[in-house]
């Protein structure tokens, strides 16, 4: 074998390793509390993406449709530790329930626990672990050695009733990096960057050493197909370790299980918050939930209908960026740079095309594979400048006000809820739309309102400060809409919910949780929550005076108390007396009253309760 | 207090509640009916050149979400006031306060919040049963000072006034009941700012002027205003106001000599319609070369003497139409305090002096 080919053998090597671990913040794996939640999210966008791609061609071919059923296990397996010597770690212990394994020298020995003192014996060493007041201890050959708690090991279980994944396509889907077909598509869709389950699979080859197991099923199938995959880091190639037949609770559908390192958090920027918030915005779907605890959770579907398939469209020129049109030229079967420009890009006829073209001094009949990066760039830019019609809009598939509003009433048996929408905008070239809910009170309790941020369907947990949507909530005038605000967040049991719909979601940061803030994004964002508000404020404002109408007919049953002491005072009678008396002159007037409270809140300035005073006098007198 | 006139006392405020309790048993909604006070039921009487109280009342009802809670706050001062009486003992505007400070048992609700509610609840209950604040065996704080040569005795005190050092005698809230032993004096110096008395006492200006002065701090208690009264009508001492240049100063003059707004009820007992006036006026600005002392009027300067430029009194009288538009032009105030700055003893030495001599004032 010449040299250079096994050096391109290394290089390839070490290049998906190298390329996992340089870009473990940008695949969202920088600490492992992140990697836990990233390969359940991934798990989960996949399954709900291919629920509802199965339900939309169900829709088209006029069946039954079924709608995404998932579910979602994490389940702590084992304590993890490092037992070292002075200088380093020598082996490594996982403690189960029941049972020790060690893995010692590339040997791995494991024993049930039986009192507080296991012995291995693993080739000529003695390793004995001791467990004393929920401490663990080891020796090596009877020398004391030290115990270093690592990450525990959890497995990972989603299962869904998709359409199944064909068994050739299996091992690549799973077991290749950067395999997808949603990569650069100009539609809205969940995994928008393509990382993609086989990531997750890495992140467990690499922590745990262990392949996923894949279960799948098409509906003709008697059984489904079982695989255990890894990928081959040497070759970036799917490795396929065991292949069967298996059940299925399903007729058709997905299941993986993978096994990692990872920490489980409880509390808002935890997985459980993240499958919760996931629910609020797949009303049509059903998600079982089991989390580390065991706790299960059920939160069902409140609809039978999917969301709007959305449509890919054709890039726009005006966000469309020199590389991806250097590429599209290259790919393009079009036979001229103008036939390209027309029928691949979006909103550029043939008049356009030809007079750009024109414009940059280009035959418009060059072959596009001709077409240099410095004339691409300057028909991009020509075009850029061109006032084109914006792209269609019809790419987006959003939530479903009707929807939205049944899921947060069921999930929060809010005593109000409110969805919005805007229309479809464009920011750079791309269509995107704001939705925007409001929940208010039921199971709500928190003191201030809470903002749950979604782009594409996707709950953004993190990096909440930077993003245009915390940045827009936090700019709207609330005190104007009567609702008191703190540090500018409303006061109150609130729960609102912005999502941002795009075939191309503008964010931050690599991490991909924060929605970068264009002007236009801000202002429908704005807009939408103003729309909320403005009704919150309606809603509010009956509410106070249903309450200040009980607290006004209440004041007199409160002020008859006083009056029966001072009156029974002042004309020396027994006080009980009195008040029977007025207690009975309240009874007879009760409807009177009533009519009476109605009226000083249809007139009244309800905002205000202080009971006016009807006499006017100097303040500065005496 | 004689026995007669504490029973019958008492008897108006129980008739006031067995009122209230008929309307009650009968199951109407109970009411009071109370003279109204303020601009609109003021009337200024040519004749007698004081405000009196016009016929206006209102009813105040138990069952109106605006007046519930003024009801039943006349209503507990009335049965403190009762008890007040038959017990006779007296109690202060302050004590009332604290006494009716209580939460109503099984609510969130106090009977009063803070002193100016049980003060109006005083007012009222004078109005509706037309027995004075005194009557009700209910006392003011003492406010102001007083100095010159006159003897006075007080409860079978004998005090002298020309003998109470550097903080004068405290004017009680009720004077109702001093009797008048000696009197040296040739008349009264009233002024609304304590600063301006206390120089003048150091000036032992009532011994230089052979007057006596007095000093509220800020409007004059009733307690001032009727001792005021009484020196005039007992002793013929004329009385002179001494007040800054500002619409608050010429208003407080108003009040001792027509009597005030809130308590038209009480000008009969309480107005001096010869009360003159010897405070700042725009001439002396001038005369007294006070340029450099005047302050530039705030809105609220402004507004007050829009104000006191629409009520009757002044309204009619040409001469403080002019003094009042003349003030408007100028657009700024002076305070007497001006005077210190002339020189320590000015204003005992030049001003007043020369205002006496004048004997110019306005009406």
């Amino acid at each position: 074998m010449e040299v250079a080919e096994e050096l391109a053998k290394k290089q390839r090597a070490i290049s998906v390793t190298e390329f996992f671990e340089k870009n473990r913040h940008l695949l969202g794996f920088d600490n492992k509390q992140k990697a836990l939640m990233t390969c359940v999210k991934e798990a989960v966008d996949n399954s709900l993406d291919a629920c509802e791609e199965l339900g939309h061609i169900q829709e088209q071919q006029k069946e039954t449709v079924s709608l995404p059923e998932i579910t979602v296990e994490v389940k702590p397996l084992s304590d993890n530790y490092q037992i070292l010597d002075e200088k380093s770690s020598i082996a490594q212990l996982f403690v189960q329930k029941n049972q020790y394994s060690i893995l010692y020298k590339g040997r791995s020995e494991t024993k049930q626990i039986r009192g507080g003192k296991v012995s291995f014996k693993v080739g000529d060493a003695e390793i004995t672990i001791t467990e004393e007041k929920d401490r663990l201890s080891a020796t090596l050959n009877g020398q004391q050695l030290r115990m270093k708690k690592t990450a525990p090991t959890f497995k990972i279980r989603i299962l869904d009733n998709g359409p199944g994944i064909l068994p050739s396509k299996i091992p690549d889907i799973f077991g290749r990096m950067l395999y997808g077909s949603k990569f650069q598509s100009m539609k809205q869709g969940r995994g928008q960057q393509g990382i993609g389950i086989h990531s997750a699979v890495l992140y467990a080859q690499l922590t745990t050493g262990k392949p996923a197991t894949v279960i799948s099923k098409i509906s003709s199938q008697k059984k489904g197909t079982t695989m255990k995959v890894q990928i081959n880091i040497t070759k970036n190639e799917p490795e396929v370790l065991e292949k069967g037949e298996g059940d299925f609770p399903y007729e058709h559908g997905t299941q993986v299980e993978i096994e990692i390192e990872g920490i489980y958090v409880a509390g808002t920027k935890g997985i459980d918050e993240y499958i919760r918030r996931t629910s609020l915005v797949n009303p049509a779907a059903t998600i079982y939930y089991i989390n580390p605890n065991g706790d299960k959770t059920t939160y069902k579907r409140v609809t039978d209908h999917l969301p709007k398939e959305p449509t890919a469209i054709k890039p726009h020129p005006q966000g469309l960026e020199i590389g991806i049109f250097m590429r599209i030229l290259k790919n393009s079967t079009e036979r001229t740079v103008a036939s390209v420009m027309e029928n691949e890009l979006s909103r550029v006829s043939r008049a356009v095309a030809d007079s750009t073209l024109k414009s940059v001094g280009l035959d418009p009949k060059t072959k596009p594979e001709d077409v240099t990066r410095i004339e691409a760039q300057s028909i991009l830019k020509a075009l850029q400048s061109m006032d084109l019609m914006r792209p269609q809009t019809d790419c987006l598939s959003p939530i479903g006000l009707e929807e939205l509003e049944k899921k947060l009433k069921s999930e929060f048996k809010a005593e109000y809820v409110k969805a919005v929408s805007r229309k479809p905008e464009v920011y750079r070239g791309m269509p995107f739309q704001i939705e925007a809910a409001v929940a208010y009170g039921g199971d709500i309790t928190n003191d201030k309102a809470a903002l749950l941020r979604y782009a594409n369907k996707i709950p953004l947990l993190f990096d909440s400060a930077s993003c245009a949507i915390t940045q827009s909530f936090i700019g709207v005038d609330y005190s104007r809409y009567g609702i008191k605000a703190e540090n500018k967040v409303p006061i109150g049991p609130f729960v609102f919910i912005v999502h941002m719909a795009s075939v191309w979601v503008p964010y931050t940061n690599e991490g991909k949780t924060a929605v970068a803030s264009y002007p236009v994004i801000t202002k429908e964002i704005k807009l939408a929550l103003q729309e909320l508000v403005r009704s919150m404020s309606s809603f509010l404002n009956k509410k106070h005076r249903s309450t200040l109408f009980a607290e006004r007919i209440n004041l007199f049953d409160k002020y008859g108390i006083e009056l029966a002491f001072s009156l029974s005072k002042l004309i020396s009678m027994d006080e009980k007396k009195v008040q029977t008396k007025i207690s009975q002159m309240l009874e007879k007037k009760r409807d009177e009253v009533e009519e009476h409270v109605k009226e000083t809140l249809s007139t009244t300035d309800v905002v205000s309760t202080k009971i006016s005073s009807d006499t006017g006098s100097n303040p500065e007198e005496e | 207090m004689a026995e007669d006139s504490s029973k019958k006392k008492a008897k108006v405020l129980e008739d006031l509640g067995l009122g209230l309790y008929k309307q009650i048993e009968k199951g109407e909604n109970p009411y009071v009916t109370v003279p109204i006070r303020g601009l609109s039921n003021v009337k200024y009487s040519k004749e007698k050149g004081i405000l009196t109280l016009g016929s206006g009342v209102s009813r105040r009802y138990f069952l109106n979400v605006g007046h519930v809670r003024k009801f039943v706050q006349t209503v507990a001062v009335a049965s403190l006031s009762k008890n007040l009486i038959e017990s006779d003992k007296h109690t202060s505007l302050r004590d009332v306060f604290y006494q009716m400070r209580r939460t109503i048992p099984g609510t969130k609700v106090d009977v009063v919040d803070d002193q100016t509610e049980t003060d109006k609840a005083v007012e009222d209950l004078e109005l509706i049963t037309d027995l004075t604040r005194e009557q009700l065996h209910i006392t003011a704080n003492k406010n102001g000072a007083v100095a010159g040569d006159v003897i006075i005795e007080d409860r079978g005190d004998t005090i002298d006034w020309s003998k109470m050092g550097s903080g004068g005698w405290a004017i009680p809230s009720t004077t109702e009941d001093i009797t008048f032993k000696k009197v040296n004096a040739k008349f009264v110096l009233y002024m609304e700012k304590a600063a301006i008395w206390d120089r003048l006492n150091e000036d032992k200006a009532w011994k230089k002027l052979n007057c006596v002065i007095i000093a509220s701090q800020g409007q004059a208690t009733r307690g001032i205003r009727r001792l005021l009264q009484r020196l005039y009508t007992e002793q013929n001492l004329p009385v002179y106001v001494l007040t800054d240049f500002d619409p608050w100063g010429f208003y407080i003059y108003s009040a001792i000599k027509f009597g005030s707004i809130s308590l038209a009820h009480a000008s009969e007992k309480l107005a001096l319609p010869q009360a003159k006036f010897m405070g700042l006026l725009a001439d002396d600005i001038e005369r007294y070369d006070l340029k450099r002392h005047l302050i530039k009027f705030k809105d609220v300067d402004s507004s007050r003497l829009q104000q006191i430029k629409g009520y009757e009194w002044f309204r009619n009288n040409k001469a403080w139409m002019e003094e009042l538009n003349k003030m408007e032009k100028i657009g700024s105030k002076v305070e007497l305090n001006a005077f210190t700055a002339k020189g320590l003893s000015f204003m005992t030495e030049k001003y007043l002096p020369e205002k006496i001599k004048e004997d110019k004032f306005l009406d």
